[in-house]
C-alpha cells in the first residue's frame, strides 16, 4: 500500500496495518497452521472441540511445550541440545533413586525435600557441562550434546539396574515428603468437581467484552482520528455498538424458538452495524472515495469466490460427523495407477524444472499425487469432506475479500460476502443432520458474517491511517490495575492457603482472581480514555483487553462445568498442572526474548557470535545460561513425569529432543539461529498435540499417523517461510531501511542488542 | 468380535491421551490389551477420563500393574517369565554338554505363559518388588 504512505514523511514512521504487522511476526505460520489444524479436527470429530478433547491435546502439548520453549531460545542463540529429551527422563529416575529406601529396594533414602532440590542441581550441572564444553572446545553443540545424550541414556539404564535390578524404577509414592511435592508436580484440576451454573453467563459476557474491545481496537489502529470528534458520537455509538447487541445477545440466550433466533440475530446485526457506522463516521476522517468499475478479472474472482462458498455449504450439508469409514477409494488398480502417474510426473517435472521450463517447486505436485492413495487409506470420509469444506469456505471468503481490498468496491462486495456467509449459516442450521454442525458451525458462521459486515462498513466510512500509531497514553490506570490485582492475588492466595489447599492451588487461584480484577480495572480505564480523552493510540490497549478477555472466557468455559453438563456425562475431564507450567514458561520465554537484555544477547549471539562479542555481549555466559535454562525446564518436565507415573521406565524421554527441535521450527524458529519466537514454539507444541490426538478423535487409521504428522510439519514450515518472505519483500518494497533485521516484535529486541550489549 | 491394532507413541502422556481420544470417539470398544506392563495402566487412566469401564489386559509385570490387578481394575497380565526363557535353555545346553542329558523328548519345552490375575496377584507381588519376577 505504497499509495497510503504520506508523501515526504519519514518512511520509518509509515503506518503498517494491524494485519500487516501480524504477518511479519515469526510465529505467523504456526498461528495459521494452528487455526487450520483445529478447524479440520473440529469439523471431523464430535469430541475434539469439547472441554474433554481440549484437555486431551493440551496434556500432550504441555509436556512438549515446556521443553520446546527453552529449546527455541537455545536455537535462537545458535545452539542445539540433543540431550534435552534424555535429560527429562534422567531427572525423573534420579529423584526416584535418591528417595527410595536404602536396602532391599535399593536407593539413597533421602527425603523428597532433599531429593527434589538435588535433582535440580543435577540438571543444572548437566546444562552447565554442556554449555561450558561447547564454549571451551568450540566444537559444534550437535556433537557435544550427542555425547551427553548417550551418557545420560547409559546412566539411566545402568544406575537403574544397579540399584533396583529392573528397567522400571518404581516407588516414588513411598518416599518421605511425597504429599507436599505431589501437590505441586502431581496437581490436577478435575473439571467435574468444579460446578458453576453461572459459567455460561460469565463466558458470554467476557466474549462480548472481547468482541467489542477487539473491534474498537482494530478500528482505532486502522483509521485516522478527526481532530474534533463531536461529543454525542461517543455515547451514541457506544450504545449502538455495545448495548443493543448485548440486549439482543441476552434475549437470544434466554428465549427459544426459530422465530426468536431470527429476530434477536437481526437485532444484534443491526445494532452492531449501526454502532460501527455512527462511530466511524463521527470519530474518523471521512474516506476519500476511489471507485473503479469492476473489470473482467474482478468479476471472475467474484464468481470463483461465490462458487467456492456455495460448494462448501453443499459439502457441509452432506457431512455427518459420526462417519468414520476409511476413505480407501484408491486402493486397487486405480490407486496403483495414480501412484505411478505421480512418480512419473515428479520425474518429468523435475527434469523440466532443471532445464528452467517450469518453476523449481513444480515437482511437489507430482509427489502430492503419488501420496494420494496413501492418504486415502488413512483419511475417513468425514475428514475428507471437512478438509474440502474448510478449504473451500476459507478460500472463497478470502478471494472475495481480496477483490474488495484491491478494487474500489469497498462496500457492496464485502457486504454481499457477509450476506452469503449468513445465508450459508442458516442453510446449514436448517438442513444439517449433526447437532454439532447445526449449533456450533451456525454460530461461528454468523459471527464471521457479522465481523465481515462490520469491517466493511468501517472501510467504507473511515480514512485509513497514514502515520504510525502513537504510544498509548494510559496514565495511572495500568499501575492502579496492577496494584489492585496484585493485592487481590495475595489476599485470595492466603485465604486458599489457610483453607488447607495446596501451595500451587492457592497461588494459581490467587493469580487467576487477581488477574481478572486487574483486567477489569484496565479495561475500565481503556474504555474511559477511549471515550472521554482526546488521546490517540488506544488501539493497542484495546486489543490487549480483547485478547485477555477472550483467553479468560476460554479458561472459564474449560475449567468449570454446569450442573446440567455434569449430570449428562460419565467422562472425567482433568487438566494437569503441566498446562500451567507450559503457559507460564511460554509467557516467560516471550518476555525474556522481547523485553530483557538477556533476550537481546540471545538474538545477538545467535545472529553473529563474533560481532556480538566484539560489541561487548558476554557470548560464553549467554550460551551457557541458555543450556542451563534447557536443563532447568528438563528438570520440571522430569518431575512432572515422575509424579504422574510414579514408576519410570529407563527409556522415557529418549528421542524427544528431535520433537522439541521440530516443534520449535514449526513455531518459526530458524535452525541457523538469530531469529525466532518463544510463543511460536509454544504454538508448535499445541499443533503437535492437536494432530497426534486429533487422529485418534477422528478415528483415522493410526498406521499412517507419522505420514500426516510429517506432511503437516513440512507444510507448516513451507507456509512459515513463504509468509515471512512475502512480508519481508513487502516491507522492503516500501523502502524500510532496516530490512536486514528480523521483522516483527522480536526485531525490536534485536535492534537494541548492540546498544544494550555495549553498556557493561 | 472385531479387534483393531492401534500404533502408539513412545511418550506415556501421549499413550494415555491417544487411548482416551479413541475411546471417546468409539463407544463400541469394550476391551483393551496393552503390549507391555505400562500400557494397561495408561489404558486404565484413559478409561477413567472417558468415563468407561473396560476389560484391560497386559503383558509382563511391574509393581504398579500387580497392584492394579489386585485392586481388580485390570483383569490380567500375561507373564512371559523371561527368567525361564533365558535360564532353561542355558541349563539344558550345559547338561547336554557336560552330562549328555536330554529333556523334552525332542518336543518344545514351554516356559509359560503364566497369567497373573486377581487370584494370584498377592503372591506374585512380593516377588516382583524383590526384582526376581
Amino acid at each position: 500500500m505504497a499509495a497510503d504512505t504520506a508523501g515526504g514523511a519519514d518512511e520509518r514512521l509509515a503506518y503498517r496495518g494491524p494485519i500487516q504487522q501480524l504477518l511479519t511476526r515469526p510465529e505467523i505460520g504456526a498461528l495459521l497452521g494452528l487455526a487450520g489444524v483445529w478447524l479440520l479436527f473440529w469439523l471431523t470429530s464430535e469430541a475434539f472441540g469439547t472441554a474433554g478433547g481440549t484437555a486431551n491435546f493440551l496434556d500432550v502439548a504441555a509436556l512438549l511445550g515446556i521443553m520446546a520453549v527453552p529449546v527455541a531460545l537455545l536455537m535462537i542463540g545458535g545452539e542445539f541440545d540433543l540431550s534435552s529429551g534424555a535429560m527429562t527422563g534422567a531427572t525423573a529416575i534420579f529423584v526416584i533413586l535418591m528417595s527410595r529406601e536404602v536396602g532391599e529396594l535399593g536407593g539413597a533414602g533421602f527425603s523428597l525435600h532433599l531429593a527434589v532440590p538435588l535433582s535440580l542441581c543435577f540438571a543444572l550441572a548437566i546444562g552447565w557441562f554442556n554449555g561450558t564444553l561447547v564454549e571451551r572446545t568450540s566444537l559444534p553443540s550437535f556433537i557435544v550434546t550427542l555425547g551427553t545424550f548417550f551418557i545420560l541414556i547409559g546412566a539411566k539404564l545402568g544406575f537403574g539396574k544397579l540399584f533396583t535390578n529392573k528397567v522400571i524404577v518404581e516407588g516414588l509414592d513411598e518416599a518421605q515428603g511425597y504429599e507436599f511435592w505431589d501437590d505441586i508436580f502431581g496437581a490436577e484440576w478435575i473439571r467435574n468437581q468444579h460446578i458453576w451454573d453461572g459459567r455460561d453467563w460469565a463466558w458470554a459476557g467476557l466474549l462480548v467484552l472481547a468482541g467489542v474491545a477487539l473491534l474498537l481496537g482494530l478500528l482505532e489502529m486502522s483509521y485516522t482520528r478527526r481532530p474534533d470528534p463531536p461529543p454525542w458520537a461517543a455515547a451514541g455509538s457506544f450504545i449502538g455498538a455495545v448495548a443493543v447487541p448485548l440486549f439482543g445477545f441476552v434475549m437470544l440466550l434466554t428465549t427459544d424458538g426459530t422465530a426468536a433466533n431470527w429476530l434477536w440475530g437481526a437485532v444484534i446485526a443491526a445494532g452492531t452495524l449501526a454502532g460501527v457506522s455512527i462511530w466511524c463516521s463521527s470519530r474518523y476522517e471521512r474516506v476519500q472515495q476511489r471507485r473503479t468499475a469492476p473489470d473482467n478479472r474482478t468479476m471472475r474472482m467474484i464468481g470463483i469466490g461465490v462458487g467456492a462458498v456455495v460448494v462448501a455449504v453443499v459439502l457441509a450439508l452432506v457431512m455427518d460427523a459420526t462417519n468414520s469409514d476409511q476413505l480407501g477409494f484408491l486402493g486397487g488398480g486405480l490407486g496403483r495407477a495414480i501412484f505411478a502417474i505421480g512418480i512419473a510426473g515428479t520425474g518429468v517435472l523435475a527434469a523440466l524444472a532443471a532445464t528452467g521450463h517450469v518453476r523449481s517447486s513444480a515437482p511437489v505436485i507430482g509427489v502430492v499425487v503419488a501420496l494420494l492413495p496413501a492418504i486415502s487409506f488413512m483419511m475417513t470420509v468425514q475428514a475428507a469432506r471437512a478438509l474440502l469444506f474448510g478449504g473451500l469456505a476459507v478460500a472463497g471468503v478470502v478471494a472475495l475479500m481480496l477483490v474488495a481490498a484491491r478494487t474500489g468496491l469497498s462496500l457492496w462486495l464485502p457486504m454481499a460476502t457477509a450476506a452469503i456467509v449468513a445465508v450459508a449459516a442458516f442453510v446449514v442450521q436448517a438442513e444439517s443432520e449433526s447437532r454439532k454442525l447445526r449449533v456450533e458451525l451456525f454460530s461461528v458462521l454468523l459471527l464471521i458474517a457479522l465481523a465481515l459486515a462490520a469491517t466493511a462498513a468501517a472501510r467504507a466510512l473511515a480514512q485509513r491511517r497514514s502515520t504510525a500509531v502513537p504510544v498509548p497514553q494510559m496514565g495511572l490506570w495500568p499501575r492502579v490495575a496492577a496494584a489492585a490485582g496484585g493485592a487481590a492475588a495475595v489476599v485470595f492466595a492466603v485465604i486458599e492457603l489457610i483453607d488447607g489447599d495446596g501451595l500451587l492451588y492457592a497461588l494459581s487461584t490467587g493469580v487467576a482472581k487477581g488477574g481478572a480484577i486487574a483486567l477489569g480495572i484496565f479495561a475500565l480505564g481503556t474504555f474511559y480514555r477511549l471515550l472521554f480523552s482526546s488521546d490517540e493510540g488506544m488501539g493497542r490497549p484495546l486489543v490487549t483487553v480483547g485478547l485477555a478477555a477472550a483467553g479468560l472466557a476460554l479458561a472459564v468455559k474449560l475449567m468449570f462445568i454446569t450442573t446440567l453438563e455434569e449430570e449428562a456425562t460419565q467422562a472425567v475431564t482433568r487438566f494437569r498442572v503441566s498446562v500451567l507450567f507450559y503457559l507460564l514458561f511460554a509467557a516467560i520465554g516471550a518476555w525474556v526474548l522481547a523485553k530483557t537484555r538477556f533476550g537481546s544477547w540471545t538474538f545477538a549471539v545467535g545472529g553473529n557470535k563474533d560481532a556480538a562479542r566484539s560489541v561487548g555481549v558476554p557470548a560464553a555466559r549467554t550460551k551457557t545460561t541458555l543450556f542451563m535454562l534447557v536443563s532447568v525446564c528438563a528438570w520440571v518436565a522430569g518431575m512432572l513425569i515422575a509424579f504422574r507415573l510414579n514408576s519410570v521406565q529407563a527409556n522415557v524421554g529418549d528421542g524427544n529432543e528431535f520433537r522439541y527441535i521440530i516443534v520449535a521450527v514449526v513455531g518459526g524458529n530458524l535452525l541457523t539461529g538469530g531469529y525466532g519466537s518463544a510463543i511460536g514454539a509454544g504454538i508448535g507444541a499445541l499443533i503437535w498435540g492437536m494432530i497426534s490426538q486429533g487422529i485418534g478423535f477422528a478415528r483415522w487409521n493410526t498406521d499412517w499417523r507419522f505420514l500426516v504428522l510429517g506432511g503437516l510439519l513440512v507444510v507448516a514450515v513451507i507456509v512459515n517461510n513463504y509468509v515471512r518472505q512475502r512480508a519481508e519483500r513487502s516491507q522492503a518494497a516500501r523502502g524500510d531501511p532496516d530490512d536486514d533485521e528480523p521483522p516483527g516484535g522480536d526485531a525490536d529486541a534485536a535492534d537494541e542488542s548492540v546498544s544494550a550489549g555495549a553498556e557493561p | 468380535m472385531t479387534s483393531e491394532f492401534v500404533g502408539l507413541d513412545a511418550n506415556p502422556d501421549e499413550q494415555e491421551q491417544t487411548i482416551a481420544s479413541i475411546l471417546t470417539a468409539d463407544s463400541s470398544i469394550d476391551a483393551v490389551l496393552g503390549v507391555g506392563p505400562n500400557l494397561p495402566l495408561r489404558a486404565l487412566d484413559a478409561a477413567e477420563s472417558a468415563g468407561r469401564t473396560l476389560h484391560i489386559g497386559g503383558f509382563d509385570l511391574s509393581s504398579d500393574l500387580i497392584s492394579a490387578i489386585e485392586a481388580g481394575d485390570i483383569a490380567f497380565t500375561v507373564d512371559q517369565q523371561q527368567y525361564l526363557q533365558g535360564y532353561i535353555p542355558v541349563i539344558l545346553m550345559h547338561l547336554q554338554a557336560t552330562n549328555q542329558n536330554t529333556a523334552g523328548g525332542g518336543l518344545p519345552i514351554l516356559t509359560g505363559p503364566g497369567f497373573v490375575t486377581p487370584d494370584n496377584a498377592a503372591e506374585v507381588a512380593a516377588l516382583v518388588s524383590a526384582g526376581t519376577r
